[in-house]
């Protein structure tokens, strides 16, 4: 996924107007990189990165009284295929979803 | 690449629909409201289950089985995924006309007599103090870090309890303009549709975020055809003004409504000052003072108690 060795860098953003908080984690290890709001979040060097997993748990709150319609869109800057958007909906309002994602480097 | 989903079930939202007086001189401001669902209320009907189709290919059915009787809601921006709109910036948002922009319809069958209507709903502009900005983020950011969690671990309470405050703060938005219109329509077949009534509703709020003050400007457009064809119909331009001050078991409104009778070229008006004390929970006491709508006997003068078995506080909205 990594391409060169600038550094990747990653955000997450919630859409549909709805409220989310994502954990980011290296598979198989209990570090977090980082949890609440991922902006520009530095995930290192791409050579440093290659063949490792990144872990992905994205929670969202249909706090949108207008649609049930849930989308998150994570955006790996410096990487060959940099925008990955997942879309889904729950089934009553006010729900919680969750996505668990790995992306593999 | 994997993906694992989710959903967790928080809490549950309720639709309500309040009753529609078209006829007769007894209006009350909260009557001229701008309505959740025009449609239903034109019918004055609540239907008891109301599909609420997110897609196009949804809406279709539900359009199909309107036919066959039935209720439906829907808002037409959200049919699409917006992977770049955030919270921030809907709520950043004065006129969300688009985005807050909602169909009703409804249809019944009533002896051989088929009913349908027509309604829409959105907000023309609104505006949130800064104060209640900075509140509401304040909620959002809670809410963020409670979900910045693995899904096991989510604390399910404290996400419906944010959740709720975050609703009420948005609810309270400092100043509004909603509109709202509706129509109603009756035949043996649908084929043969005519008019039995319309109406349209324009709501202008400001509410100091605080101050427990509310001033609401409202004005309602109606129009019943005369059943028969024999008289004429019954057309009306209502405009009400209302100011309520609230505060934790007292509430105190000042209402006023002109109604235009338009094809009698006549008007009404109704002035009453209402005031509930909650003496203690499910217990108020209410006073309400004024003149009604008609030429005699129009003096308002009640005083009384009223019990009740819900532990909720007494409001005059």
């Amino acid at each position: 996924m990594a391409d060169g060795n600038d550094d990747v860098l990653l955000t997450i953003t919630i859409g549909n107007a709805q409220i989310g908080g994502s954990v980011v984690k290296l598979k198989n290890t209990a570090t977090v990189l980082a949890k609440g709001e991922i902006q520009n979040l530095k995930l290192g060097k791409k050579a440093d990165l290659q063949g490792k997993t990144l872990t992905i748990t994205t929670n969202i709150l249909d706090a949108n009284e207008q649609t049930n319609g849930i989308v998150v869109t994570y955006f790996f800057h410096a990487c060959q295929t940099p925008v990955t958007t997942f879309n889904d909906k729950v089934d009553n309002d006010g729900d919680v979803f969750s996505f668990v994602v790995d992306f593999n480097f | 690449m994997q993906l694992k989903k989710t959903g967790l079930l928080i809490a549950l939202a309720a639709l309500s629909a309040t009753g529609y007086a078209q006829t007769g001189t007894n209006v009350k401001i909260n009557e001229l409201s701008v309505p959740t669902a025009p449609a239903f209320v034109l019918m004055d009907q609540s239907p008891a289950s109301i599909e609420k189709p997110t897609n196009p290919k949804a809406l279709s059915v539900s359009l199909f089985n309107l036919l066959q009787g039935g209720a439906v809601e829907f808002t037409p921006y959200w049919f699409k995924d917006r992977p770049a709109y955030t919270f921030n910036d809907y709520f950043k948002k004065h006129s969300p006309i688009f985005e807050t922009l909602a169909f009703s319809g409804a249809s019944f069958k009533k002896d051989s007599v088929s009913f349908a209507a027509g309604g829409l709903r959105t907000q023309l502009f609104r505006f949130y103090s800064p104060l209640l900005r900075k509140d509401v983020d304040s909620v959002r950011k809670a809410i963020v870090l409670l979900l910045a969690n693995d899904p096991d671990s989510l604390d399910l309470d404290a996400i419906d309890a944010a959740k709720s405050e975050l609703a009420r703060l948005k609810a309270k938005t400092t100043f509004d303009i909603e509109l709202a219109a509706a129509y109603l329509g009756q035949a043996s077949s649908f084929k043969s549709l005519g008019a039995v009534r319309s109406g349209a509703w324009l709501n202008i709020r400001w509410s100091p975020y605080t101050f427990p003050l509310d001033i609401v400007a409202l004005a309602r457009y109606s129009r019943a055809v005369d059943p028969a064809k024999t008289g004429q119909d019954s057309v009306f331009f209502d405009a009400g003004l209302s100011l309520s001050y609230q505060e934790k078991n007292f509430d105190l409104a000042l209402e006023y409504v002109n109604r235009r009778d338009i094809p009698n070229k006549s008007n009404y008006h109704r002035l009453a000052l209402v005031a509930n004390y909650q003496v203690m929970p499910g217990i108020v006491a209410v006073a309400s003072v004024g003149k009604d709508f008609n030429k005699v006997n129009n003096v308002l003068a009640v005083f009384g108690i009223k019990f009740g078995l819900s532990k909720e506080k007494a409001s005059l909205k």
